[in-house]
């Protein structure tokens, strides 16, 4: 990201060939039209290139600068939109990724490391905040739909909401041995 | 001094996290501002990195029974696309960053300057006054040399130039912006002329759009169109482009007329365009009429002013 704030063309096919499957899945499960997951998947790489000077490695990693910048337009997207795509069952297929294909060794090592040590960190989280976070924030699902799906008060799904999130954050927060232990700071 | 309360950090992050999951309340939405007006130095996308976390492992988590990692592919047209297009963007971040390096090293040549300026003027009058009160010889002062206020003559002037080129590049307002682009002769500029669809041909001065195809950017100039209630309603701008399909115009983005710039010589008003995608020919705009923050698609069902390119 360094390398395209500086103006660096050759480093767009790394950020593509590294994240651009990331972003296109994640616009995918936005809406089932296919030009506007290509309009969304666009706005948001120009967004990147616009914004790369923001990226700090202190604050988080690429993948993590990537992913909160894509959801953010892909909301502002939702929050626009007059007519809704009817919301797809959990157990519809649509939710699967398709065209899955295998990464090179490169974007593995990168992407699949972030991916392993976001999964053990959510790992640390309480099995009903974990299944809320899930549903909310993988599948898009309403916190009355989250209620509905999970058979709980609205404000439990709430307070699973935010102390999975807040928790969750602290965790990413920590040194690596104290997420392995499972404390926070 | 700050009149607010002592930060409530926890109700920051939780009401971050409603944010991250859609689950914020209007009323939310205001305390959030406030709250984040009240700690700018607040890190806004903690929770929001978080959220990413959870995309993260569930998305990129995939694996097949032989252990290999799993992800979804861009289709390959897109990513050329998206790859053809970052150069002019990419280009941009270089250019502000190299007009905000003159900028700083234009103010680093000149502050010394006019710091050491004022320091010998402060010790001017210092010494003046103890002159007069005194009424006795101090410590002379060696002059300083001719060449040095040549020097320094030299030094402000190309700085203070250099800083009003630079600022003057970097903060030009839309009216100018828009004057500059209109009067230019760049085959790059394309230039239409509103019309309401609902009006006779004899009443049709609505004002124009001048946009740079290079540049991808441009100015609209209204004449006489309505200022509307952003809490009710926002103009929203679409752009019609002969490469994408006409039912899905690139959103142009939303504006209200009462917070755009005048021209203070016609009284017109000048909003700037900012296209949300690449225009690669360009075919028309369109303003609709939207509900407050615009929407992504439009059933054109109010459309005051079109813009047809000739």
């Amino acid at each position: 990201m360094q390398r395209v704030a500086a103006g660096d063309p050759a480093a767009v096919n790394e950020i593509l060939d590294r994240y651009g499957g990331l972003v296109w899945s994640i616009a995918r499960r936005m809406s089932v039209d296919p030009a506007e997951v290509e309009d969304a998947v666009q706005e948001i790489f120009i967004d990147l290139w616009r914004n790369a000077a923001r990226f700090d490695a202190a604050c988080g990693s690429e993948a993590a600068f990537i992913v909160t910048l894509a959801r953010r337009r892909l909301v502002d997207r939702h929050r626009k939109r007059v007519r809704r795509a009817p919301m797809a069952s959990l157990d519809d297929g649509r939710l699967e990724p398709a065209g899955k294909r295998e990464a090179g060794v490169e974007d593995r090592s990168e992407l699949a490391e972030e991916a392993e040590r976001a999964r053990d960190t959510m790992n640390q989280l309480k099995p009903d905040e974990r299944r809320v976070l899930e549903l909310a924030v993988y599948h898009g699902l309403s916190q009355n739909e989250i209620a509905d799906e999970m058979s709980l008060p609205l404000g439990t799904v709430k307070t699973h909401s935010r102390r999975g999130l807040i928790r969750l954050r602290e965790l990413l927060g920590a040194p690596p041995r104290e997420q392995a232990r499972g404390g926070a700071r | 001094m700050s009149s607010y309360p002592p930060l409530d950090e926890a109700r920051l992050l939780e009401l971050l996290a409603d944010q991250a999951t859609g689950s914020l309340t209007p009323v939310d939405q205001a305390e959030l501002c406030q709250l984040l007006e009240q700690a700018p130095a607040f890190d806004a996308d903690v929770i929001e990195r978080a959220a990413a976390a959870v995309e993260l492992a569930m998305l990129a988590g995939g694996e097949t029974a032989a252990g290999e990692y799993l992800l979804e592919e861009m289709p390959a047209a897109l990513r050329r696309k998206i790859a053809d297009e970052a150069p002019s963007y990419i280009r941009d971040n270089a250019s502000a960053r190299s007009t905000a390096a003159l900028l700083a090293a234009a103010k680093a040549v000149s502050a010394p300057v006019l710091d050491r300026v004022l320091r010998d003027q402060a010790a001017d009058v210092t010494t003046a006054g103890e002159i007069d009160v005194a009424a006795k010889p101090g410590p002379q002062k060696k002059p300083l040399p001719v060449r040095f206020w040549w020097a320094l003559a030299a030094a402000l002037l190309v700085a203070s130039g250099l800083l009003i080129k630079l600022q003057s590049a970097m903060e030009d307002g839309p009216v100018s912006s828009y004057k500059q682009m209109i009067a230019s002769d760049s085959a790059d500029v394309i230039r239409a002329d509103w019309v309401d669809p609902a009006a006779p041909e004899d009443k049709q001065s609505h004002g124009n759009v001048v946009w740079n195809n290079r540049e991808q950017r441009g100015y609209m100039r209204f004449h006489g169109l309505a200022v509307n209630d952003p809490t009710r309603e926002q103009y929203q701008l679409w752009i019609f482009d002969k490469t994408r399909d006409e039912r899905y115009p690139v959103d142009g983005g939303v504006f209200d007329m009462a917070a755009a710039e005048q021209d203070p010589e016609t009284g017109d008003t000048i909003v700037p365009i900012r296209a949300t995608l690449p225009i690669r020919d360009l075919a028309m705009f369109a303003v609709t009429i939207e509900q407050p923050g615009g929407v992504v698609v439009s059933s054109r069902a109010r459309l005051p002013l079109l813009a047809k390119i000739p």
